[in-house]
């Protein structure tokens, strides 16, 4: 049974998470100017322990923003720049002939970028779909497999993918698997009108901003367990149950909008994703239990990249965000009534 | 488990729960009176209708007043306990429910009902006992805390006087229909058998050929009429007797017209005497006063196939003016024809019962059940050719037409030109867009005017100045180079082959 002890112990843990969630901010806001939310959500979903997609066109600070994230952070930090010609084997690792010192040779195994703590696939959507699925185990399992080597990666492990929704010619759309593992996907919007003139001081200026490492990979694995143990009332988690189902056509919660335009709806991993990602904002917000203003905040950017939008509901203009939209909208938390 | 702040929770959830209790009981008598009101209306109603229908046709039909008031307000009252009864007579209300209120109300982000879920735990992790500190700190906001309950009437007085309204309005419609009564004063009267029997009201002991209903006036004049069928009819001597009968009762009610007068003014007395006056018993006089109620659309097919006798129909039948059906019934017709062959309704409603049983008889004759050869369904289509039929598109997105848009785009870059492309990927500061690397734009014709030819007219005034870029020396030699190059060529005119070679 747990004692006033225990409540402080946990009081003192969400303060220290908030305190550190605070300082990686602090130092990511040293180098990006505004994208508050989109920082929030990338933080949220490194230290729930998931992935995130983040998209924007070209110019708004995406590729910044992870690289800025990995050197706030002392962790791994790897980049991928993602081509139509890239391979498997480039981004998992191959087997290399190396010559021996002694004469001979040797097979031996060179890792990719891959593996690592904090992998950048930019502009993941220009890869081949052989190379875009060589990340859905990494992503799920936290593993690699090579022919017949299996290599496990190491923790925190994170994917913080970037695309660009406009020049679509040549690219390879993620499949719905391969989204399903992303925690969230977060649209990169432009800076706000003020926010211009810091951006053209910041990076036009001769002085250059040195990120500090605030926090470390442990460190965000400690948190993770914090996280976790945030519970859920019955309440909350009802609620991300009906929203999720909200989004499966023909469903006892979906709306119009749902049954006509949706194709395919969230998978038992969007309730997975709405909880953890409810977790991390309760604390942020200095609560010790899931509410459902949590998942309600958090719904967008966790459902948005799990709803498939069909040809009638794309034909009549209708997004991924104006489903889920509808979907906040139509279903209600329950009330016990 | 933590009973001092449940305690607590409780004192100020309690009264809450309580007011909203009281709230909801009222709200389900509401709900439970709002179904009966409307059901006010429904004897009435009824009684009108069945006062209505039964008075057209001469029945009698009324029911005393208080019975109709007591059923009126019996029906209400009962579905008013059914619902009741249904809806049963404790509410109970969740304290879950009025703490999720609160927290809505105050603000507190379900601080409140997860405390309440926590304090229940038997064993509370250190995250829910600080979630229970954490709303110890704010119950005492939470005790200012009340809910306004708005009180709904049990009664809508405007929804009772209206249907109470219209329910007073059916019965007295009821109560003053008319009773309808014939032309040869009959009153129709429900006997005990549940049959009618028609009482005449000065003739009851005058002979049963004396009360049959008047006759339908007849469209078709007599004049046309084969002479063979009014030979015929006039060969019927014992229907002539019953014929004379008729004249006779109709010139007793006086209208006016003597016997001979009715027999040459072209309705046919003596074909319908002979076919409906034959057997006339009373059972049929009231099917036939009931068959004058039914709307003339109905009644217009009937009459067309009434009209026509036994003999009028074997008489039609040899002088060849039958119509072919045997066509439409072949077993070995083909796709279009079957396809074809659409047969209106109403023909077939006069046509299906004669021949269904003519049908059985035949299946009946060949000793056994025999393949019905009356469904008119289309074959079943066995075109194998490619494709859906003439090019029609899939008659349903049965997968079979190869992977959607979605998928079909995945794995093959998207370089095809002329092809307009949705992007996939929309996001909110830019959204997607449809590119067209190739645009195809029909010619259209445009009407203009056209113009009358004229000659031209010479120049009113000067046409001033002429515009001439004024050349360098350098420019002025290369145009000079130029224009020498060309004239030199048109002299030694030449011409190359397709072997390379140059003819002079």
């Amino acid at each position: 049974m747990a004692t006033s002890t225990d409540s402080r112990v946990a009081e003192k843990e969400a303060g220290e998470f908030r305190a550190v969630h605070s300082k990686i901010k602090a130092e990511v806001q040293r180098f990006i100017v505004g994208q508050e939310n989109v920082i929030d959500a990338a933080l949220t979903a490194l230290f729930a322990g998931g992935h995130v997609m983040l998209e924007g066109v070209p110019g708004l600070g995406k590729t910044m923003l992870v690289r800025a994230i990995g050197e706030a952070v002392d962790i791994h930090f790897s980049r991928i720049q993602f081509t139509p010609d890239l391979m498997p084997a480039d981004i998992q690792g191959t087997n290399v002939l190396i010559e021996l010192e002694g004469g001979g040779h040797e097979l031996r195994f060179q890792q990719g970028p891959l593996v690592s703590n904090l992998v950048l696939a930019d502009e993941i959507n220009r890869a081949t779909p052989r190379t875009q699925s060589a990340l859905l185990e990494a992503m799920q399992e936290k593993q690699i497999s090579v022919s017949n080597r299996v290599i496990k990666l190491d923790e925190p492990y994170c994917v913080m993918a970037t695309q660009n929704p406009v020049e679509q010619e040549g690219t390879y759309p993620l499949p719905e698997a391969q989204l399903d593992r992303f925690l969230m996907k977060v649209l990169v919007g432009y800076p706000k009108l003020d926010e211009y003139d810091a951006i053209v001081d910041r990076t036009t200026g001769a002085s250059e901003v040195e990120i500090q490492k605030v926090s470390s990979g442990a460190e965000i694995l400690r948190f993770r367990k914090v996280i976790r143990s945030v519970p859920v009332p019955e309440r909350a988690k009802k609620y991300a149950v009906r929203l999720v189902v909200g989004t499966q056509p023909k469903s006892d919660y979906a709306c119009d909008v749902v049954n006509e335009s949706v194709s395919l709806g969230a998978s038992p991993r969007g309730v997975q994703g709405l909880m953890l990602a409810a977790k991390v904002r309760a604390l942020l917000e200095g609560r010790f239990a899931v509410s459902v203003d949590d998942v309600k905040a958090v719904a967008l950017p966790v459902l948005r990249h799990r709803v498939l939008v069909n040809f009638h509901g794309m034909s009549e203009g209708v997004t991924a965000d104006d489903v889920v939209h509808a979907v906040l909208q139509h279903v209600e938390a329950p009330n016990f009534d | 488990m933590d009973p001092t702040l449940r305690q607590r929770l409780g004192e100020i959830v309690e009264p809450i729960a309580m007011r909203h209790g009281l709230a909801r009981a009222r709200e389900q008598r509401a709900t439970a009176i709002r179904s009966a009101i409307p059901l006010l209306i429904v004897v009435p109603a009824v009684y009108a209708i069945a006062a209505l229908v039964l008075r057209s046709v001469g029945v009698d039909f009324s029911l005393p007043i208080w019975l109709v008031v007591l059923l009126t307000l019996a029906l209400p009252a009962l579905v008013y306990a059914i619902v009741r009864a249904g809806q049963g007579s404790h509410v109970h209300v969740d304290r879950r429910h009025v703490l999720s209120r609160l927290d809505d109300a105050l603000g507190l982000s379900d601080r409140m009902t997860a405390a309440w879920e926590f304090t229940n735990e038997a064993h509370p992790t250190p995250m829910m006992q600080a979630a229970i500190e954490d709303a110890r700190t704010r119950v005492e906001a939470a005790r200012a805390f009340r809910v306004d309950e708005t009180a709904v009437p049990l009664v809508d007085p405007a929804l009772v006087s209206r249907y109470g309204a219209l329910a007073i309005v059916l019965v007295i419609v009821a109560a003053l229909l008319p009773l309808h009564t014939r032309d040869d004063g009959v009153v129709v009267v429900p006997n005990g058998d549940g049959e009618v029997t028609d009482v005449a009201k000065d003739e009851r002991d005058a002979p049963i050929a004396s009360i049959l209903p008047p006759e339908r006036p007849r469209e078709e004049p007599r004049a046309e009429r084969p002479r063979s069928e009014s030979a015929s009819d006039s060969k019927r001597g014992d229907e002539g007797v019953t014929e004379k009968t008729q004249k006779q009762s109709r010139g007793s009610e006086g209208t006016g017209k003597s016997s001979a007068a009715q027999s040459t003014t072209g309705q046919s007395a003596g074909e319908g005497a002979s076919t409906e006056a034959a057997q006339p018993t009373k059972g049929e006089n009231a099917k036939k006063s009931e068959k004058k109620l039914k709307p003339p659309k109905d009644q217009a097919p009937k009459r067309k196939k009434s009209k026509k006798p036994e003999g009028d129909k074997k008489s039609v039948a040899t002088t060849g003016q039958g119509k072919g059906k045997g066509s439409s019934r072949s077993p070995t017709a083909s796709e279009w024809s079957s396809k074809d062959q659409s047969v209106a309704e109403d023909e077939e409603e006069l046509e299906d019962e004669d021949e269904v049983d003519d049908e059985d008889d035949e299946s009946e004759a060949r000793g056994g059940l025999q393949p019905s050869l009356r469904q008119r369904k289309p074959p079943v289509n066995r075109d194998l050719s490619i494709g859906f039929g003439g090019g029609k598109p899939p008659p349903s997105a049965n997968g079979r037409g190869g992977p959607g848009l979605p998928k079909k785009q995945r794995g093959v870059a998207q370089l095809v030109l002329g092809i307009p492309y949705p992007d996939q990927i929309t996001g909110k500061p830019n959204k997607g867009r449809t590119k067209v690397t190739q645009e195809r734009i029909d010619p259209q014709a445009q009407d203009a005017a056209p113009l009358d030819a004229m000659s031209r007219l010479p120049r009113s005034s000067n046409l001033g100045p002429l515009s001439r870029p004024v050349l360098l020396p350098w420019m002025q030699d290369v145009v000079r180079s130029y224009g020498l190059s060309i004239a030199n060529a048109t002299t030694t005119a030449t011409k190359e082959n397709d072997n390379g070679n140059v003819d002079r």
